[in-house]
């Protein structure tokens, strides 16, 4: 460390940055046939790996879709059973009750505004 | 929900220069009558015959607070009756044991009754001006309420969804025939529930004191006026145009700027074939438009020469017209 240097400055460690011997590459090796085959076998495996885990994400990413779907009908059905559940019971459809006249509203005289319009 | 206070009630008034002749009483008793027999009245008729007034003027007689709709192309069931505007949340925190936190929340939609509901449910006058350039399939909502006296309201409402329509509401449509542009059919079912009064060009002192009430010419003047209007009209195939509006166009005009009515003046001819758009009549001859020569012919013959010209003075107080008198 640098004197002076703050500790929190320095960039998040992570897995990556951890120096094991595979890391350590010969720059020559490329130069040789057996050396480039080893190496496009390396690449082959990565691209492999990385397939695999596109694969992978897009899997997931369908999943959560398909649950954004699931949560977005099961709002509208409790949406309804919440404006429906001051309303009174059902009757069976045989049951024949004496029903109480529709109302009739009055109008709310403070409530309403009344502004004049000339013809 | 009752959003009703958010919605403005209109008290009609009628203005000083309103003509009421025999034959504006005539009709307006006539309509009278129909609603309160407890049937709507629809004014059909060509533009510039005072479908809009007369239906404002027989809403003001009803003495009932008055709600104003427009019909248009665009307008849904949810224009007229109301709908869903937006959502009202509650949220409760309970928190009265500090170690226990009790969170409700409830969200429910909000609905906003329109102006169609609101004069249902309260008895206002509604005034339907030019329904049928709304779409029918809009409209279907006035059946029940014509008939049965009963507003259906969509399940998501909160409440019965069934609003019984005040005893004292009634209804007042207006319309354009059918061949207008913008003017949609109407359903059968609708036009069968209500009684629709036929309405025409007014009749020759009515369109004489409109005049003269509208501009202020004196009665002599607004008759040379409405002779030479009437005239054109009756020219050609098409006698909806020019309407009374071309007689207070020419009368107003004609007042504010001290004018004469007069065939020998330019400035009056001028505005003649300005005002009463000389195309509206197809009157042709081998090809050729003859328009323009026929409203001078008319004009010669409505005010010639020969009378000495008379420098109009702007007055509302002036001699009353025949009608007018008859009616005070």
């Amino acid at each position: 460390m640098i004197a002076g240097e703050s500790i929190m400055s320095k960039d998040k460690r992570s897995v990556q940055h951890i120096k094991t011997l595979s890391g350590l590459l010969d720059q020559r090796r490329s130069r040789t046939s057996s050396g480039a085959l080893l190496e496009m076998s390396m690449l082959e495996m990565e691209k492999q790996r990385l397939v695999l885990e596109v694969q992978r994400a897009e899997r997931r990413a369908g999943e959560i879709r398909a649950r954004l779907l699931e949560i977005n009908t099961k709002s509208l059905r409790l949406q309804k059973f919440v404006e429906k559940v001051s309303a009174p019971p059902s009757l069976s459809p045989t049951t024949l009750v004496p029903g109480t006249p529709l109302t009739v509203h009055t109008m709310p005289a403070n409530k309403m505004k009344s502004r004049q319009l000339t013809y | 929900m009752n959003q009703a206070e958010e919605l403005t009630v209109l008290t009609l008034e009628k203005k000083p220069d309103f003509v009421e002749t025999p034959y504006i009483h005539g009709i307006t008793g006539k309509a009278l009558d129909y609603i309160r027999a407890g049937y709507p009245v629809h004014f059909s008729g060509p533009a510039g015959t005072g479908k809009t007034a007369l239906a404002m003027h027989v809403a003001a007689q009803l003495g009932r607070q008055v709600i104003l709709i427009h019909g248009d192309d665009e307008f849904g069931s949810s224009d007229l009756i109301g709908g869903q505007t937006g959502y009202r949340s509650t949220k409760v925190i309970d928190n009265y044991i500090h170690s226990v936190l009790k969170q409700e929340e409830s969200v429910s939609k909000q609905w906003v009754d329109n102006r169609l509901t609101t004069a249902c449910k309260y008895g206002f006058t509604l005034i339907y001006d030019e329904f049928t350039r709304s779409r029918p399939e809009a409209n279907n909502v006035l059946l029940s309420i014509l008939e049965e006296r009963l507003l259906e309201l969509p399940d998501v409402r909160l409440g019965d969804g069934y609003l019984q329509v005040h005893p004292e509401f009634s209804a007042i449509f207006t319309s354009n025939p059918e061949e207008y542009a913008g003017v949609h059919k109407t359903q059968d079912a609708l036009m069968d529930r209500m009684i629709t009064v036929k309405l025409g060009h007014h009749d020759f002192e009515t369109e004489v004191a409109i005049t003269q009430a509208k501009s202020g010419l004196d009665w002599k003047q607004a008759k040379a006026i409405v002779d030479i209007v009437r005239e054109f009209r009756a020219l050609g195939v098409n006698n909806a145009r020019p309407t009374i509006r071309a007689c207070i166009m020419l009368g107003r005009i004609v007042a504010g700027r001290g004018g004469i009515v007069s065939a020998i003046d330019p400035a009056f001819r001028e505005l003649c074939h300005d005002v009463l758009n000389a195309d509206c009549v197809k009157v042709t001859h081998e090809g050729q438009a003859l328009g323009l020569e026929r409203l001078d012919e008319i004009m010669m013959r409505c005010c010639p020469p020969q009378s000495p010209p008379v420098r109009v003075v702007s007055t509302t107080d002036g001699p009353a017209s025949p009608a007018l008198q008859r009616v005070k």
